[in-house]
């Protein structure tokens, strides 16, 4: 019944700014995305990547970001 | 390089202009002509060889970068004080081609 899920603890972000851990998984899962496309391989195991950044980013940043990409102005390293 | 320089006037410059010349300051006229000039010339040199044509940057419209909250006081608002055509785009891109 209970299909509901929140990306686990991190480590890596262990204090209550968990801003670096949205943009981290956001940049991971695109450049897990961008690596199996390029080797040829399904990008599925990326999926956690975005399940964690869905949970944990605002939308208004993802839908920045994401429009960015598309423009190419994306300041992060994809 | 300077070490060499400097270690029989560690004790403090005017006692060693003292001990040596005198108080005058001939220790550090030698050295601007000895050792500052040539430097600078060296230096001049190293810049005209390394001049000439640079290829610039792709223009890219970062958001993070030519921010303008608030117009410049001068000119049209939109140049910076040193602004350099050929090197500084404005927010649009590079002025001419």
């Amino acid at each position: 019944m209970s299909n509901f899920s929140t990306p686990p603890f991190d480590p890596r972000f262990p204090n209550q700014n968990q801003t670096r851990n949205c943009y981290q998984n956001f940049l991971d899962f695109h450049r897990c995305t961008k690596i199996m496309k390029r080797r040829g391989k399904d990008s599925s195991p990326c999926d956690y990547y975005r399940k964690v950044y869905h949970s944990l980013c605002p939308l208004s940043w993802v839908q920045r970001w994401t429009d960015q990409i598309r423009e190419g102005t994306f300041p992060g390293k994809i | 390089m300077m070490a060499l320089y400097l270690r029989p006037l560690s004790r403090g410059l005017a006692t060693a202009a003292k001990e040596e010349h005198g108080v005058g300051g001939k220790t550090w006229r030698l050295l601007t002509f000895v050792l500052a000039l040539p430097a600078v010339a060296v230096c001049t040199l190293n810049s005209w060889l390394h001049a000439g044509k640079h290829e610039r940057p792709e223009f890219k419209p970062y958001h993070h970068l030519r921010i303008r909250t608030k117009p410049y006081s001068w000119g049209d608002g939109n140049h910076t004080l040193f602004h350099n055509p050929h090197v500084n785009p404005l927010p649009t891109g590079y002025e001419h081609p």
